[in-house]
């Protein structure tokens, strides 16, 4: 048999090759879970919206000097509207209301997606805007 | 032997440097990521500062001659004045914050405490000083407001803003 003397001329054997496959794999099963998936974007970006449009909201009662009541609901599908917490007291109405001198307590919405994803937007307290927070853990 | 192809070790150590590599760059688009956030971040903060002052400003410009007062320690600004009809306004620093509290001009005397909004966070210093038609002063007491009030901030980063306030019914106009 010649096959020991033709290894080295032909390249990989089937066992090399499947061992480097392995690694990649192994490398790839570590990396993968870590990578924002379909869902996760989704209640992300519309996270990012809502922090702008709350942010806009403020800025606009503040410079028209009167109160302002900013609807909160779902729009993008897969995503809905978890939570409305103002000064740490949930809110079951979809909505927040915003002074014309800046607010005395943090507001908190937590949006969820398909598959457990979430996305928190904080609009602090006062004249600040308002920004996306990671929800980290459960 | 020109025909030879790689052995396993040579593709593992290629790999190997070749994660290596992508290890070092990820960090840099790590760190540049961070360096934003901290750039989004202070300039959140100033422009938040800054949207207080002018908050304050056009407080301080419908200023009623109504109990102007100056205080130094701690630093304190109390006037009657903002949005029609005017409230009771009292600017201080409170937990790191610029903070403001609107009480009712007629309110009921059982009334429950106005609520304090922090309006801009990361504040550590207020500085009031009031023209008294002649020279600056950091202490002022009077029914009537001063001409001219000259209020600056502190952030925790260091930085100073500040603003001077001319007031139309401040002291002096009507001496005239």
């Amino acid at each position: 048999m010649r096959a020991s003397g033709n290894r080295r001329a032909g390249g990989f054997t089937l066992v090399e090759v499947l061992a480097v496959l392995a690694i990649v794999a192994l490398a790839a099963a570590i990396v993968l879970p870590h990578l924002p998936g379909g869902a996760e974007l989704r209640v992300d970006a519309a996270a990012g919206r809502l922090a702008e449009r709350l942010s806009e909201a403020r800025e606009r009662a503040i410079l028209g000097g009167r109160p302002l009541r900013v609807a909160i609901e779902a729009g993008t599908s897969g995503v809905h509207v978890e939570a409305i917490e103002v000064g740490g007291m949930v809110r079951r109405a979809g909505g927040v209301e915003l002074g014309a001198d800046g607010d005395a307590l943090p507001v908190r919405v937590t949006l969820a997606g398909d598959g457990g994803a979430r996305a928190v937007v904080l609009l602090p307290a006062g004249l600040g805007r308002a920004r996306v927070v990671r929800e980290d853990g459960a | 032997m020109s025909r030879r192809g790689f052995t396993l070790v040579e593709i593992v150590v290629a790999l190997g440097v070749t994660a290596l590599v992508m290890a070092a760059l990820a960090g840099t688009v790590t760190a540049s990521l961070h360096a934003r956030a901290a750039a989004t971040e202070t300039l959140d903060r100033t422009t938040t500062a800054r949207t207080a002052l002018l908050h304050l400003e056009r407080d301080l410009t419908a200023a009623l001659p109504e109990g102007f007062s100056v205080s130094a320690t701690p630093p304190t600004l109390r006037f009657t004045g903002g949005a029609e009809p005017g409230a009771r306004l009292t600017y201080f620093v409170q937990d790191g914050a610029l903070a403001r509290r609107a009480e009712p001009r007629f309110g009921a005397p059982d009334a429950p405490p106005a609520p304090v909004v922090p309006l801009a966070p990361g504040v550590t210093a207020l500085d009031v000083r009031i023209l008294d038609g002649a020279e600056w002063k950091s202490v002022w007491t009077d029914r009537e407001p001063p001409r001219a009030a000259r209020v600056a901030l502190t952030l925790d980063d260091g930085q100073a803003l500040e603003i001077v306030v001319p007031i139309p019914t401040g002291h002096g106009r009507r001496e005239r």
